[in-house]
């Protein structure tokens, strides 16, 4: 599951056994950019990077006026799209940041479904967070089925591990890639297997 | 996917494939979702949900009218999403409750097929979308 993000032999399956809808999370500047570029290079992507969250409903909300799909829909740094204090106000709601992103998981989980019925087509979220989890973890998991999260180790490795939560029904053993940045490179040190870490 | 979950994917699917509803049948669902579910029922009876398809894309959304006085129709994504308070409070922030009642309308409806169709062009059900 991890090797998706590293450098894969065109026409990998691995790839192809990818859940439709999938978040990446990290701590600030442990390569989350570089890991999305890369997997964008592994299939036919669309990147998104800019914009407010009433952009990226727009898109979505208009998905099925494309004629094709791309193979992957990457948004780097979600959670960046919503400013709490503009929802806060367009939804006269404390709470409003949480209520943009329901509203606007919900209609790109619905435009991925549309999408797929005519083929594949994925989505790849990425979100910063500053602790162990993403901060509207319990958002994200209602739509997401797939969660990797990145962990530094303080001396530049960081370790990329895919999250099983309970529910996804997946019950095969977790794979961890360890790798370095340098010189805004990524540099795979390895794949292992959850048990042999401990 | 929950116990709860399991069970009532099992008898709306047969619902979907008989197109029709028996006594026991409510019973579960009224067994697994309580008062939600039997508001639920009183919005299918009053033809309250309505299912809006883009064409040609085939795309689709569910508009549901709610209970209050005021008769607000709030736009659903089946199990996955509903605009209204109670989803987000009770379901996506407390945890409780499966699904509002507006959701389990949407079920019913489209399980039983008693949807009231609406057919749009796929730029109407764009704009309708992006102001969810």
């Amino acid at each position: 599951m991890v090797e998706r993000f590293f450098f894969t032999k065109p026409g990998d399956s691995n790839l192809q056994e990818a859940d439709s809808i999938t978040l990446l999370s990290g701590p600030p500047s442990c390569g989350k950019t570089s890991l999305l570029f890369q997997f964008a290079i592994n299939s036919a992507s669309r990147y998104i990077d800019d914009g407010d969250d009433e952009g990226i409903k727009k898109y979505f909300a208009a998905f099925h006026l494309n004629d094709t799909f791309p193979a992957t829909v990457i948004v780097d740094d979600f959670g960046d799209f919503f400013d709490e204090r503009s929802c806060q106000k367009r939804y006269g709601n404390p709470r409003g940041r949480d209520l943009a992103l329901v509203r606007t998981l919900a209609l790109c989980h619905n435009a991925i479904i549309h999408a797929n019925k005519r083929g594949p087509c994925k989505l790849l979220l990425s979100d910063t967070n500053h602790g162990d989890s993403p901060r509207s973890l319990f958002i994200y998991k209602r739509w997401i089925p797939t969660i990797f999260t990145v962990k530094g180790d303080g001396s530049g490795t960081f370790r990329l591990k895919y999250n099983n939560y309970p529910g996804n029904g997946s019950s095969d053993s977790t794979r961890i890639a360890k790798y370095s940045i340098a010189f805004q490179y990524l540099f795979l040190e390895g794949i292992t297997e959850e048990g042999d870490e401990r | 996917m929950s116990a709860s979950h399991l069970v009532a994917e099992s008898v709306w699917k047969t619902i979907e494939s008989t197109h029709s509803v028996n006594e026991e049948q409510l019973s579960v669902l009224h067994f697994l979702f309580g008062k939600n579910f039997e508001r639920a029922t009183r919005i299918v009876d009053q033809r309250g949900v309505k299912k809006i398809i883009g064409e040609p894309s085939g795309r689709s959304i569910l508009q549901v009218v709610g209970e209050s006085r005021r008769k607000e129709e709030y736009l659903c994504f089946g199990e996955n999403y509903c605009a209204c308070y109670s989803f987000f409070y009770d379901i996506i922030n407390r945890g409780e409750q499966l699904c509002c009642k507006h959701q389990l309308a949407a079920r019913l409806a489209e399980s039983l097929g008693a949807c009231v169709e609406v057919k749009v062009s796929d730029e109407q059900l764009a704009v309708l979308l992006s102001e969810l």
